[in-house]
């Protein structure tokens, strides 16, 4: 059954289709709010308001477009609101230092953490270009939809994003062949 | 394979076979964009699976008796057969069956205020005499206000929790009806309680 199918059922209030739903998508839900978010339990949250707004204003889904995109626009929506709201709170000013330690936690750790480190340091438009182009598989057009900008734009993007995360690869002796 | 199959197979995260390497070894672009594609596909986070739970519970929350269920049962006992109906006349202070459009609507008490004998009137009192009068305590998802010194229905204002038994109640689901027929009489409003 594909997603705007499964959707239906879950706004007529079938639980086992949206059970379905979330298992397909939670992933990269979570992944791509924890790219922006840059925070485990911040990307949980965010997942869930998600879920609970595909469940809740899922009939605001314009039935022609493909669901993928919208949830992923979500997505951005609840994690840019995310942030807004942090920045306005007094711990951001630690954000620095918690990515300082997970630098350091990265020098003796996986090839996971230097990624995680190197994503951390790239502006976010940049991470999450990279993120919806190169982790997701997005096409230049289908990302541009979601971050409202050109698909010119997006591939710069990518492109400086790429060197950025080679550079910070060749520093660090990283090699991920 | 192509570049954009090396692409896909970087993404998906699947093990390189020779085709694979044979076209890195010779494709300067995919080798310097394969590095970064592995390295972010590696890095992929999973979803906590307590997450799961989480997200379900809330979505689709363990179904409790709300208020209103009583008034549901209470109806039920006041709605006899489902069948196409008419609108009756009935006068004041009489045992009075009002039936209503749809569903039939029987209601075997008398009426006791003065009510005229058309659509609207017939609706309001079944509706009025189900929800207009909870429980004490409890709210009224139905007031009826009528014109002064007259017969005729001035106001329906209906709790928006009217909407979500429409697919149980015949008389919520009338209410439904007439607002869209009548949208100057009936409103849906929340209330303050």
């Amino acid at each position: 059954m594909d997603d705007e199918a499964l959707l239906e059922r879950s706004l007529q209030g079938d639980p086992a289709a949206f059970r379905a739903l979330y298992d397909r998508h939670a992933g990269e839900v979570y992944g791509y709010a924890r790219r922006i978010v840059g925070d485990g339990a911040a990307a949980e949250d965010v997942s869930q308001e998600v879920f609970l707004t595909v469940v809740r204003r899922g009939s605001t889904f314009d039935r022609s477009r493909a669901f993928r995109p919208w949830l992923l626009t979500l997505v951005r929506n609840k994690s840019i609101d995310w942030l807004r709201a942090r920045a306005k709170r007094p711990e951001t000013k630690l954000e620095g230092e918690a990515l300082e330690a997970l630098a350091e936690r990265a020098v003796a750790g996986e090839a996971g953490e230097q990624v995680e480190v190197a994503l951390a340091r790239l502006p976010l438009a940049y991470r999450e270009t990279l993120w919806l182009c190169d982790a997701l598989g997005l096409t230049y057009v289908e990302a541009g939809a979601i971050l409202g900008c050109d698909p010119g734009t997006i591939g710069s993007r990518i492109s400086r994003g790429r060197k950025a995360l080679r550079e910070h690869f060749s520093r660090n002796g990283h090699d991920v062949r | 394979m192509t570049c954009d199959d090396l692409r896909k197979s970087a993404i998906e995260g699947e093990p390189l076979d020779e085709a694979a390497r044979g076209h890195l070894a010779d494709c300067a672009a995919c080798g310097e964009e394969f590095a970064e594609l592995r390295a972010l596909t590696m890095s992929r986070p999973v979803a906590p699976p307590d997450l799961r739970e989480r997200v379900l519970a809330s979505a689709f929350p363990a179904r409790t008796a709300p208020a209103w269920t009583g008034f549901v049962r209470a109806a039920a006992v006041l709605i006899i057969g489902v069948g196409v109906g008419f609108v009756s006349g009935f006068a004041l202070n009489k045992t009075k069956i009002v039936e209503v459009q749809g569903p039939t609507v029987t209601i075997k008490e008398p009426v006791d205020k003065p009510v005229s004998d058309d659509y609207v009137s017939n609706v309001a009192i079944a509706a009025e005499r189900v929800y207009g009068h909870p429980p004490e305590g409890q709210p009224a998802l139905v007031d009826v206000t009528y014109v002064p010194n007259s017969v005729r229905i001035q106001s329906i204002v209906v709790d928006p929790k009217m909407k979500d038994i429409e697919q149980y109640c015949p008389v919520a689901r009338q209410l439904g009806s007439l607002a869209q027929k009548r949208p100057d009489v009936v409103v849906y409003k929340k209330k303050e309680y």
